[in-house]
Order: structure tokens, then C-alpha cells, then sequence
């Protein structure tokens, strides 16, 4: 069944296969299964200045198959404090996702934009209200503490399956 | 040095961090974690799959309002205590969870006209650059004659008719540039209607300065 989406994602899997070098952030993404294109997982990069360093996140990735019409659905699947994730569900707060998304996205930009989204916080539309709060109350020993806590907690374990 | 981004002609990524802001203009002090307590419609976790989850993870309209009314009722017992700033939160947090259910169910901007997506130009195959391809497809226009054709939006971006019209039908602007195209949605003329009036009030605004200063 090679549908449009198969097509596109096929086309997907082979350029993030070349740019794989260019992408400091992302350690992983790539299909759970080789042949199912519409289940993917990647896995972000704390980076070093934040809260997040070396931390690993694990994301779920799913296919609709009406992509790229329809935006992909992610969420962290590793544990993590931000004031736009939900802390128990992993659900992503962010535009590009839902009412902004565009066909002109790939899952490799999508992944780079929410990579962005954890050292750039949005605290004014919340799925975490308390990293949010210390947030906008400007408490960033606060925040980057708890940042820190979780990270150490839940995303530096050798084996995160 | 030209980006990836820029080489395709798409949105950074790194620009465009801006999350949801369903809620960003409702001035509200209250502004509650509604997830921690949101009733579920399915509560059965074990049936889910993986692909589900996403799905059921997020609260649909019901919820908030279902939510809203529970709130309804505190504060109908609240009224009788006269606790007034806590009528006010119960109040704010009411106006709040039904701003929600109304906007839970849209997603993006709305559909293209129909009359928009009748008239859409056939494009010759001889217009388009050799290397060009569809952004939805990704595929090279030359390449891929076999479908209905190609076409052009107002704002010069090319897509075969068969990727462009899905996403017509469901949004108003150009995937991607986000330049839009009428729409037959009440809601979207009349806000268009009402930025020209906006505007042409504006401007009758600078006319009048001019002619007494
Ligand atoms: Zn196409
Ligand atoms: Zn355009």
C-alpha cells in the first residue's frame, strides 16, 4: 500500500538519515519499526546551558495517515518539568502542533522546534503551572532547581525503557 | 549561510517556538492546572493502545464544560455565604473553561471558500522550475505528471491540485507561506470586515488631523 503518506514518509526517513550530523540535539529519530513509517521515536539532548543537561528525552511519534495535512502527535514519554508539558501525560503545549501547524513541517523541524521549546519556556499557556509560576514570578533559582531535580530523576538512567 | 530551512523555503524552526495561546488573551488571574483534575470520558486505561493514547490525552469540549457547570454549582452555594472574592475566582474560573470547550474544537484557521477551491488554476507543466516540488508531497513537479495537475495559490506557491485541495478544505491560508485565501466561514468574514473598518476608520482618523492642523 504505498499511499501518499508512506511516500512522503519514506522521503522523510531517507533525509534524516543524510542530516543526521546536523542535528546536535537529537541523538535519535528514526521508525520504531523499520516497516512502520507511521510510529516514530526520537530522543532530544539537554543542552548544556539549561536545567535539562544531560538529560535524554524520549518522544513518541505518531502518524496520522492523512499527514502532512494533519499535524504528527508527540509527546515525551520520559518524565520531564517545563511549564509547557504535561508532567503525567507528556502532552506538548505548542502551536506548531495544533492550530499553526502547516504541511510545510517535517518531523525533523517539528522535533528541532520543541528541542527550542525546553531552553525557550512559554509560561503564559501552561500545562505545568508550578514551573510555570516560578516562571512569572521570575524565580529562576526556583525553576532551574526543580528543572534540575526531575531531570536528574527521571531522564539520566543508562536504561530508559 | 542559507539555512536548511530557507533552502526549502520553509519556517525555521528555531523562530517559530511560539506554543499554543488558546488562552493568552483572556486576562484572567486565575489561570489553573485543569489537567491534574479533568474528568476522563474513558477512564480505562488498559484498553488503549499507543496510538490512542495521544488522542485521549487531551480534554475535549464536554470536559471543560462538564467542568464549568460543576463550578456553577460552588458558586450558586457560594452566593449564599457572601464570600465575594471567592465568587470572583469561581466566576473567572467559569468564563475561563467554556473560553476552553469553545475553543477546543477548532483547530487552525478555517476552511477555503468553495468557490476558491472551483477556481483554482490549471498551471502548465512548462511554468514551473525543473527542480521545483510540491511541499506536501515533496515531490518533483516534473516527475510526477501522472496526477490531476498543478496549480498556484494568489501568493505564487505552486502544489499539485490532488495535495493542495485536502488542505484547502480544511484551512484558508497557504502551507507555505500562510498567506490567505477567502474563506466562506461567518466568523473569519466578519473579523476581515471588521479590520477594514478598523482600518478605514484609521485613516479617515489621519485625514481629519491633516485637514485641521
Ligand atoms: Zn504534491
Ligand atoms: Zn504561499
Amino acid at each position: 500500500m504505498s499511499t501518499a503518506v508512506h511516500r512522503r514518509m519514506l522521503k522523510e526517513y531517507l533525509a534524516i538519515q543524510k542530516n543526521s550530523a546536523t542535528r546536535p540535539h537529537l541523538e535519535l529519530l528514526e521508525p520504531i519499526q523499520e516497516d512502520d513509517l507511521l510510529h516514530w521515536q526520537a530522543i532530544l539532548l539537554g543542552t548544556a546551558d539549561s536545567g535539562y543537561e544531560g538529560g535524554r528525552f524520549r518522544l513518541d511519534i505518531v502518524i496520522p495517515t492523512s499527514y502532512p495535512i494533519q499535524p504528527p502527535t508527540i509527546r515525551f514519554l520520559t518524565t520531564i518539568c517545563h511549564p509547557n508539558v504535561h508532567f503525567k501525560t507528556g502532552e506538548i503545549c505548542l502551536d506548531i502542533l495544533k492550530s499553526e501547524w502547516t504541511p510545510s513541517w517535517t518531523l525533523e523541524s517539528v522535533c528541532v522546534a520543541i528541542s527550542s521549546l525546553l531552553t525557550n519556556p512559554e509560561p503564559s499557556s501552561p500545562l505545568n503551572c508550578d514551573a510555570a509560576n516560578l516562571l512569572r514570578c521570575g524565580d529562576m533559582a526556583g525553576y532551574n532547581s526543580l528543572v534540575k531535580m526531575y531531570t536528574a530523576l527521571y531522564a539520566m538512567d543508562e536504561d530508559q525503557e | 549561510m542559507a539555512s536548511y530551512f530557507d533552502d526549502h523555503s520553509l519556517e525555521d524552526p528555531y523562530k517559530a517556538r511560539r506554543p499554543n495561546n488558546n488562552n493568552a488573551n483572556s486576562n484572567s488571574r486565575f489561570n489553573p492546572d485543569l489537567s491534574h483534575f479533568m474528568p476522563r470520558e474513558d477512564t480505562d486505561e488498559t484498553a488503549q493502545t499507543p496510538y490512542q493514547m495521544g488522542a485521549t490525552s487531551m480534554p475535549g469540549e464536554g470536559d471543560f464544560r462538564r467542568l464549568a457547570q460543576l463550578f456553577g454549582t460552588f458558586r450558586q452555594r457560594e452566593e449564599a455565604l457572601g464570600d465575594e472574592e471567592h465568587q470572583e475566582f469561581l466566576d473567572n474560573l467559569i468564563t475561563q473553561l467554556m473560553d476552553e470547550a469553545g475553543a477546543s474544537g477548532k483547530h487552525g484557521p478555517p476552511p477555503a471558500s468553495k468557490s476558491f477551491i472551483r477556481d483554482l488554476p490549471f498551471v502548465p507543466l512548462k511554468e514551473v522550475k525543473r527542480d521545483d516540488a510540491c511541499i506536501i508531497c515533496n515531490e518533483n513537479f516534473q516527475e510526477n505528471e501522472s496526477k490531476a495537475g498543478i496549480t498556484k495559490l494568489p501568493c505564487k506557491h505552486f502544489f499539485d491540485r490532488d495535495c493542495i485541495v485536502p488542505w484547502l478544505e480544511l484551512h484558508n491560508n497557504c502551507p507555505a507561506c500562510r498567506a490567505e485565501v477567502p474563506s466562506d466561514d461567518p466568523v473569519w468574514i466578519k473579523k476581515k470586515r471588521d479590520a477594514e473598518l478598523a482600518k478605514y476608520a484609521a485613516e479617515a482618523e489621519v485625514d481629519e488631523d491633516w485637514m485641521y492642523s
